[in-house]
């Protein structure tokens, strides 16, 4: 089985839109696939794959600090000064700590400086892991954090483990698992990108955009020199283009191809669906499909 | 009476218009909204000061065209054992990232990457064998062009501690804000709607949502919606439709700004003008201030003029 997963750096640069479509065409060339979404934050890879829900797992990747009973507390306010994340306040009426849970980060140091043991760590509900079947004929993971919760990275890494063995345990093993990844450069990038036998990188023809690239980039070469670029909306700054491609070509980094700017790309996420489906005879399709062409050959190498 | 010890909840008793620039999805023109904003709030003849707590992908300066001076890197804790470690395993028993790796008979080894700073190893060690050491996870920079001014928080790429950038970041804001008499501050955020977000956005008296009629706009907006209930502080929220003729599924959107009582406060369109100026890093108001982009973005901020202070 090989591992394939898509980031970017910046958001909103066609991650989900590009592992949707190459979903879609792994199939059509005949491959058994299963799919990751990984970014847990905005997870949106089933959006368009017309998927039918058949499993959730509830996830306790975090601990939060609670006074395991208010008698106990002496008022001494110890772990309201030794915590560390600011994330407890000083009740001075009732002489009791509270604890906030959204800037609770688990530590445990209240519970460790609390003199009366009276702070107890309890594991919280931080998100949820999604098995759904597409009507595509694939099996999707989605991983969800709860709004407001940090530390997204364990999601994805629980998202991507039960899509591991979800693989192993099919009479024969996937081709190809895909995973879709979340902007930025942080925790759950990481999380998204371990194990990568490929990476996918999309940028765009802007400074920000290849700023991004860059920066994810510094990530992506500890895990695979295996590392593909596609630049989306390639025509919009024609030399820009050229100058990614220059980039690349330095850089020994392999270049997958371009997307030209196709409006039936927005029509399509705004009806739910793939745009290989909403538009098969659109230049973003066809784009589409040569860079997948150029992936295949990728991939066999 | 409820004592408040973290020092950026002054934010709230700022007598400024503070605007945070949100939206969930990525790339839906955050940055931008907030650029402009600031761009013609400073032409208003106010002192602007944009803080850019997207620590990820930190793009103000790139849109601005802003050489950036670094002010001053972030370190965190991270523990040093030294002599006195009886090798008792405490400090690897309470480490909740599992940082420390337990060696019988010797010192313990620290994964520095994993180690989030708490300093939990430090209070539980019985004999004194942790001392204070650190380590960087990114910095603050700061620089100005247009009259408006910058702060930036960025990462150092794979650092797990993204938020505690943004609170820092938040903290220093909080000085400047107050040694320079600014009027309008915006703050520009990451996507998504996680801690990082709820951070930034913190402070904020208007927050608005910058998002695009599809699908993943919309959903992404209800998440950051929701995020910001929790918040409770009034805070006036608008919807700005961004690429507004990329598709005809206002509907989507309009339904969220029913549901949540957020009125969409204005509509741009694609405008091949914002993303030549986006290119080139000045406002788009300043490159070509008669096209249409840049009039959707004046007809927004007309709008919002009438919320924010008077002189």
């Amino acid at each position: 089985m090989k591992k394939i997963t898509i980031a970017s750096g910046k958001g909103g640069v066609g991650k989900t839109t590009t592992t949707a479509t190459l979903a879609l065409l792994f199939k059509e060339a005949g491959k058994d696939i299963i799919l990751v979404d990984c970014d847990v934050d905005a997870p949106n890879l089933a959006i368009v794959l017309k998927c039918e829900e058949l499993e959730t797992k509830d996830i306790f990747s975090a601990e939060k600090a609670f006074l395991s009973n208010n008698d106990c507390c002496i008022g001494c306010k110890t772990c309201y000064e030794k915590c560390p994340s600011n994330a407890i306040k000083w009740d001075a009426d009732n002489k009791h700590p509270i604890f906030s849970d959204l800037f609770c980060e688990g530590c445990g140091v209240c519970e460790i400086v609390c003199p009366e043991n009276c702070i107890e760590l309890r594991p919280i509900k931080t998100g949820d892991l999604l098995k759904q079947h597409s009507k595509y004929g694939f099996t999707v993971i989605t991983g969800k954090i709860k709004i407001g919760e940090g530390n997204s990275g364990k999601i994805v890494a629980e998202a991507k483990m039960w899509a591991n063995n979800i693989a192993k345990q099919e009479s024969t093993l996937p081709d190809i698992l895909l995973s879709d990844g979340p902007p930025g450069v942080g925790c759950p990038v990481i999380a998204s990108l371990t194990d990568s036998d490929y990476i996918i990188l999309l940028t765009e023809p802007n400074p920000a955009a290849v700023h991004d690239l860059k920066r994810v980039l510094q990530l992506a070469y500890n895990f695979t020199k295996h590392i593909g670029v596609i630049i989306n909306k390639a025509d919009l700054f024609p030399e820009s283009t050229n100058k990614i491609i220059e980039f690349l070509e330095q850089n020994n980094l392999f270049h997958l191809g371009n997307i030209p700017l196709d409006n039936s790309i927005a029509y399509a996420v705004a009806e739910g669906l793939s745009v290989i489906e909403y538009a098969p005879d659109s230049i973003a399709v066809k784009a589409y499909r040569d860079i997948f062409n150029k992936i295949q050959k990728f991939i066999m190498n | 009476m409820v004592d408040e010890r973290v020092d950026w909840f002054e934010f709230f008793e700022l007598d400024k218009d503070i605007i945070g620039c949100t939206g969930g999805k990525g790339g839906t023109g955050k940055t931008t909204v907030a650029v402009n904003i600031a761009y013609m709030l400073s032409k208003l003849g106010k002192k602007v000061l944009i803080i850019d707590c997207d620590v990820d992908n930190p793009n103000v300066s790139i849109l601005m065209n802003i050489e950036l001076k670094e002010i001053k890197k972030i370190n965190i804790f991270v523990p040093e054992f030294n002599d006195k470690c009886i090798s008792c395993k405490k400090c690897h028993d309470v480490c909740k990232p599992h940082a420390i790796l337990h060696i019988p008979d010797k010192k313990p080894l620290l994964f520095p990457e994993i180690c989030e700073g708490c300093a939990a190893c430090q209070i539980i060690c019985p004999v004194g064998a942790i001392d204070s050491g650190f380590k960087e996870i990114g910095a603050l920079l700061e620089g100005s062009n247009y009259g408006i001014d910058i702060i930036v928080g960025r990462l150092k790429v794979g650092e797990p501690n993204s938020s505690e950038i943004v609170k820092q970041e938040k903290i220093y804001a909080l000085k400047k804000i107050k040694e320079n008499n600014y009027d309008s501050i915006i703050i520009d955020t990451a996507p998504g709607a996680h801690c990082d977000v709820f951070y930034s956005l913190f402070g904020s008296k208007i927050v608005l949502y910058v998002t695009e009629p599809t699908l993943y706009g919309m959903f992404d907006l209800k998440r950051i919606l929701e995020l910001v209930k929790v918040i409770d502080y009034p805070i006036k929220s608008y919807i700005i439709l961004n690429r507004s003729d990329m598709t005809n599924r206002h509907d989507l959107i309009e339904k969220l700004s029913e549901e949540y009582s957020v009125p969409i406060i204005g509509q741009i369109p694609l405008d091949k003008s914002i993303q030549v100026a986006y290119a080139k890093g000045v406002p788009v108001i300043e490159e070509f201030p008669d096209s249409v982009g840049s009039k959707s973005y004046i007809q927004i901020f007309n709008k919002l003029k009438g919320e924010l202070k008077k002189e």
